[in-house]
């Protein structure tokens, strides 16, 4: 029997624990109550919550008292969240794992490895796989690729610039200053990517740069300000349609959930047709992963997307006529 | 529904409708497959009241369709943990959870009968009294769950509350822990606890950089409560009566079986228990999210043997698909790839295609060949090289015609002719 769903971590404990605190430094009137809980709650939790809190009747929570001058709590201090063991357990894994050398230091991870010495990891990895991440998996990050990981994490949250020297896996190499506007990690290809805007000779420029192709960075000053519109993403979209050809619906549906996407099925065709929004620079990955399903998506626009769809089913047309060797057919 | 109450005592009524919404998001509620619509109607009021930010309602001829629509580019940390807050609960655990930290707070140990006796201090009039034995069950239960310590002193045992083992940490050392915490939430199983974790360290949530996920599916954290169960039995070695939906989610089948491995396909976002079927006496991969129940049974004194026998199986399986007949299907696809513009097409396939082999047959023509248990699981990965396959041949001759058919039905799908072709 395990504890994850447990009355301990509900919301309503989390929004008493911030109503007690504010309470704790002054008598808090039911407005401040009632806003910790919009805040903090789910769209219903007002009705459910703030009469529990209030009220002195024998189905309230009794832990609040009121006076002429707001609500005090009855506890005699402000209390604290807890930390149970569970977490500490899914930490101890956590701390075992090669990428948590990424975000902490030497110093802190053998620190935490000394203050939970006697915790047992949560679960054994070794009875979890992963199924379809690439081959070359890059688990071990030298002192370098920590360093640069870290510059680049900084440069992002503080606004800064980035001086590199890269090398991407392709041999292609870039030597110029660099704005990091994000940092993304993929699951299939463990690996993190920034993406960034060139600011010297590749003005304007979006790139997203792979961290371990990263062979020196130095964090810069960049005064200019950034212009909103530089830091969101270029969104597309793309409309399909999808049948249930062996088990169509189950394996689009499951895949795609990734993204982001409107759907409705229509009861005359028994199809689904689906709006896909997409990053811009992920473009080519969305094509071949609706290229793998088959007959059961067909692209139905925009006229862009639909034109390279068609290129490349068109040069597989004109590339082989393999197609032509009837004894392998199937009806 | 005038008796709504927003919390649930237990998870999987929210597991399914949820993932429902998420995944397709196209069911009305006289369409779904559902034996009560008043169940249905709470549900669906349940999540919209969790994850009201992510909600969309759609209407079509049947109904209104109800979709959990999440733009994963401005997703920082998964929407749905939400879900693992919203546990029922009574009004003494609540009160016992406060006012037990507030007494344990600033005591070395204390006995059950001095606890109590401080406890009935914090209840006022209005409210009823508690007995002991609900003090000492919370006590136990905290105990159980590392908040609080017991140890036995003559005939009594004393409580005394765990100290937060992060309180020897800098300011600068918990930004940095939360840092790293928050990126493995996201990505590890069970990452709703690095959450918990997480707003211990900090209760300002935006002062770590919060990264994005590429290849991220949200939606295995519903299955966490029972991949936990899965991951005990696999631990202990322990036999299981697994309860699953069957392929159309119209029942419910039970099997008896021993966990070996659970296994994640980052690619289709489906995640499967391995399991040697007692039935069958054949492995089979289970999916996760199909999995209904799963109790403990005893030790299988066999585990090892099944393991061994899975891991060389799994040699030579492309995905999940495994079988005890020791044979393998072979197919060779024959590729155009132009060597010195396209070196990241041989990369990609080095990266993706597992243990086959790339060769180089021809200028600019190469050969991927492999040796798998089931040809039909790979067609998807072999699709996403249209465009530039010469040859497709293997000795599953009806998985082969199967992925040539489906190029004949996507030409005719796109009128792809000559005629077009000359365009």
């Amino acid at each position: 029997m395990n504890n994850l769903y447990h009355s301990i971590y509900s919301r309503y404990y989390e929004i008493l624990l911030h109503v007690l605190r504010k309470s704790h430094k002054a008598p808090i009137p039911v407005k401040a109550i009632r806003e910790v809980i919009q805040e903090k709650g789910f769209s219903e939790t007002e009705y459910e919550l703030l009469n529990k809190l209030i009220s002195s009747d024998n189905d309230s929570y009794g832990l609040l008292k009121e006076t002429e001058v707001g609500y005090v709590p009855l506890l005699k201090q402000a209390p604290e969240r807890v930390i149970t063991l569970q977490e500490y357990a899914w930490l101890k894994v956590a701390l075992d794992d090669e990428r948590m050398q990424l975000f902490l230091s030497d110093e802190l991870l053998n620190k935490l490895q000394v203050i939970l010495k006697d915790v047992k990891p949560l679960y054994d990895t070794s009875n979890l796989k992963t199924e379809d991440i690439f081959a070359t998996i890059n688990t071990e990050f030298d002192q370098n690729i920590r360093a640069h990981f870290k510059k680049a994490l900084y440069a992002i949250q503080n606004k800064k610039a980035l001086r590199i020297h890269y090398e991407s896996k392709k041999g292609n190499r870039l030597n110029s200053d660099f704005l990091p506007l994000e940092m993304r990690y993929s699951l299939k290809a463990n690996k993190f990517q920034i993406e960034m805007i060139g600011l010297k000779h590749h003005k304007s420029k979006r790139f997203v740069l792979n961290t371990d192709g990263i062979i020196t960075s130095k964090v810069i000053e960049y005064n200019e300000s950034i212009a909103e519109k530089k830091i969101g993403y270029i969104k597309d979209y793309v409309e399909i349609e999808i049948s249930n050809m062996r088990n169509g619906f189950e394996r689009c549906f499951f895949q795609l959930s990734m993204y982001e996407r409107e759907s409705r099925f229509d009861e005359d065709s028994g199809k689904c047709f689906m709006k896909l929004f997409y990053n811009k620079n992920f473009e080519t990955e969305i094509l071949i992963t609706l290229m793998s399903f088959g007959p059961a998506v067909k692209v139905n626009g925009p006229e862009r997307f639909r034109s390279l769809f068609l290129k490349r089913l068109t040069a597989q047309y004109n590339t082989s006529s393999f197609l032509n060797e009837s004894e392998d057919e199937i009806n | 529904m005038s008796n709504f109450q927003e919390l649930i005592k237990k998870f999987d009524r929210i597991r399914d409708f949820s993932r429902d919404f998420l995944v397709y998001g196209i069911r009305t509620r006289n369409t779904q497959n559902i034996k009560s619509k008043r169940s249905y109607d709470n549900e669906k009021r349940r999540i919209e009241s969790f994850l009201s930010d992510y909600m969309v309602e759609t209407s079509h001829v049947s109904g209104k369709s109800v979709n959990i629509s999440i733009n994963p580019e401005e997703m920082t940390m998964n929407p749905l943990f939400a879900l693992w807050e919203t546990k029922s609960f009574t009004k003494n655990d609540i009160f016992l959870h406060y006012v037990l930290l507030d007494i344990l707070e600033n005591s070395n140990k204390m006995s059950i009968s001095d606890i109590y006796d401080e406890v009935i201090e914090y209840i006022d009039e209005d409210h009823q009294m508690m007995d002991m034995m609900t003090v000492r069950n919370k006590l136990n239960e905290y105990e159980k769950l590392g908040i609080l310590t017991k140890h036995k002193d003559g005939k009594q045992f004393l409580y005394a509350l765990r100290t937060n083992r992060f309180d020897s940490l800098s300011d600068e050392e918990k930004m940095e822990l939360k840092q790293g915490i928050d990126f493995f939430s996201n990505i590890m199983s069970f990452g709703i606890l690095g959450k918990f974790l997480s707003r211990n360290l900090n209760d300002s949530e935006s002062q770590t950089y919060q990264m994005k996920y590429k290849h991220y599916f949200m939606f295995h954290t519903l299955d966490d409560e029972l991949l936990f169960d899965v991951l005990r039995l696999i631990e202990n070695e322990q036999k299981g009566m697994f309860e699953t939906w069957n392929k159309t989610n119209t029942k419910i089948i039970k099997k008896l079986c021993t966990p070996l491995m659970v296994i994640t396909n980052v690619k289709h976002g489906r995640r499967y228990v391995v399991v040697y079927d007692h039935s069958s006496k054949n492995f089979y991969s289970l999916r996760l999210d199909k999995l209904k129940k799963v109790s403990c049974q005893e030790v299988d004194s066999e585990f090892e043997n099944y393991l061994e026998e899975l891991k060389k199986l799994k040699v030579d399986s492309w995905g999940v698909y495994l079988n005890r007949t020791n044979t393998t299907e072979h197919i060779c696809m024959t590729l155009k790839i132009n060597e010195d513009k396209e070196q990241y097409m041989i990369k990609r396939i080095l990266l993706e295609g597992k243990h086959g082999i790339l060769e180089k047959v021809d200028e600019n023509v190469f050969e991927y060949h492999i040796d798998i248990i089931d040809t039909y699981e790979i067609i998807p990965w072999l699709r996403t090289f249209i465009g530039r396959i010469i040859d497709l041949k293997g000795t599953n001759k009806k998985a082969v015609g199967m992925f040539k058919n489906d190029m004949r039905w996507m030409y005719k799908m796109y009128e792809i002719d000559g005629e077009c072709l000359n365009e």
